[in-house]
């Protein structure tokens, strides 16, 4: 194959000048708008429930509101993906000259077809995110990087159809070497630690001790159900992130690992890194 | 092979770096520079994948736009912002070619009759540009019958002319999965291309 000629050609200097012109024409359009997320979000919220475990759950009563500069629509707001109002206005409504959403125009089940043929995880502004949330988790849980699975797969996410997220989260394969079960480590970040899919996924919250408190979080939960641990963190900055370890990864293995050689100080270290943020 | 540096409009002055980071802050001019500088790179990037002059024009236009959208995540590599905006055109040619794949099969089933629309082609090169397209369809073809993960890794280092380092950057592994990869997939490949011509 190196032998082969691939076939190279420069643009013709119309088609340059002509395409650029076009580009730019759109670049200047778009500089002049509020920057918002649409359409992978929406169909984000639609789809949540059939990708890897997703969910889709309505923030109601929150005590732990995120910080404003997040720039995400919908903080701490009461939003259903699935019934939630398309044009509901954000919190900052107010303060937003533009408030509205642009709602999808496609059936549920047309936008399910159309992220079965595009998985969100691949998207080209949802991928690098789920990549950093990844290296976090290395950096602390796997400096070796030798259990993580390299590349998201999966993806969880709620907020308000049509418009931003809430809460963007993936659930990542753990291997351990010369065993041949999976055991998963699940992230979530959102805008708000209260209805969590983490939180909700076990009751016997306990409140993390301040001392055991990393620097730059508010206040932490931890949760032990046999093997399994959870944290949720809450930072000084708003932003809440859960982790779970599971040493077994129900969604694919019937068999999980013995056990991650990691403790709840670096899970809780992880979820405190300020590394994990939502997409702007 | 390793691709030719085709028409990039380099400034000394104004590295891959300051690029990515200007964009990154929404530099409009920016955005101009890197169309400036690397819209050859991705026409050809895109042709790669498509077979289609045409289609390559329109999926790098699709390209740059989109890297306009994901500008906060403009990042160079090695001093180049090419892995980046390859992968980001990577992702639009894959959706365009599966809108073309639907397109044609809808246009099969309406039993079309397509023009041939070359004929108005004003160009000089309209010959040259078929055979570059038959060429490109053929090894397209070749190396579709490799596994996606062989295939891609092959195509940016042999085809697209990136470094070791920088497929691994693109394609999100190890440098040395990549070096593995390619090994079987250059294996792999002559492979299928001595049967071939055995079954001609």
């Amino acid at each position: 194959m190196n032998e082969q000629h691939v076939p190279e050609r420069r643009l013709s200097d119309e088609a340059r000048a002509r395409r650029r012109t076009e580009l730019m024409a759109a670049v200047r359009a778009d500089d002049r708008q509020p920057r918002r997320w649409v359409a992978p979000v929406a169909a984000a919220a639609v789809v949540a429930g059939l990708v890897g475990g997703g969910y889709a759950v309505g923030r109601t009563g929150d005590d732990e509101p995120a910080s404003t500069n997040l720039d995400v629509a919908g903080s701490g707001s009461a939003s259903t993906a699935s019934t939630g109002p398309s044009g509901a206005p954000s919190p900052s409504s107010s303060e937003d000259p533009e408030p509205e959403c642009e709602a999808t125009t496609l059936s549920p089940e047309q936008e399910m077809r159309e992220r079965m043929e595009d998985p969100l995880w691949e998207d080209p502004v949802i991928a690098p995110v789920l990549r950093s949330y990844r290296d976090v988790l290395v950096q602390h849980l796997d400096p070796q990087d030798e259990h993580l699975e390299r590349k998201p797969s999966n993806v969880q996410t709620s907020g308000i159809p049509g418009c931003d997220f809430d809460a963007l989260g993936t659930k990542l394969g753990w291997s351990v070497p010369g065993e041949g079960g999976l055991g998963m480590v699940q992230i979530e970040v959102g805008t708000s630690a209260r209805g969590s899919q983490v939180e909700l996924s076990f009751g016997g919250w306990r409140q993390v001790d301040e001392p055991r408190l990393p620097d730059g979080v508010t206040r932490a939960r931890e949760v032990h159900n046999g093997d399994v641990t959870a944290v949720l963190v809450v930072r000084d900055d708003g932003v809440a992130v859960g982790i779970i370890a599971d040493p077994l990864f129900g969604n694919n293995s019937t068999t999980g690992v013995t056990g991650f050689g990691f403790g709840v100080a670096d899970l809780l270290a992880a979820a405190a890194d300020p590394a994990l943020a939502l997409p702007q | 092979m390793q691709a030719t540096r085709l028409g990039i409009d380099e400034s000394e002055d104004v590295t891959d770096d300051d690029l990515a980071a200007r964009l990154r802050s929404g530099d409009v001019d920016a955005m101009g520079e890197v169309y400036d500088r690397f819209a050859d790179r991705v026409y050809n990037f895109c042709f790669r994948r498509t077979a289609s002059w045409s289609a390559a024009e329109d999926a790098m236009a699709a390209a740059f736009l989109e890297v306009w959208r994901v500008r906060a995540r403009a990042t160079a590599y090695d001093g180049t912002l090419l892995p980046w905006l390859y992968t980001v055109a990577g992702n639009v040619c894959r959706n365009q070619l599966r809108s073309q794949r639907r397109h044609a099969a809808l246009r099969a089933k309406l039993h079309v009759v397509e023009e041939d629309v070359r004929v108005a082609d004003h160009a000089d090169d309209v010959a040259g540009r078929v055979d570059d397209e038959r060429r490109m369809a053929e090894l397209v073809a070749a190396v579709s019958r490799l596994g996606e993960r062989d295939r891609e890794v092959l195509v940016l280092v042999a085809w697209d002319g990136l470094t070791y380092e920088q497929a691994a950057q693109v394609l999100d592994v190890p440098v040395g999965t990549v070096r593995s990869r390619l090994s079987r997939s250059r294996g792999r490949l002559a492979e299928l291309m001595d049967r071939t011509e055995e079954e001609r």
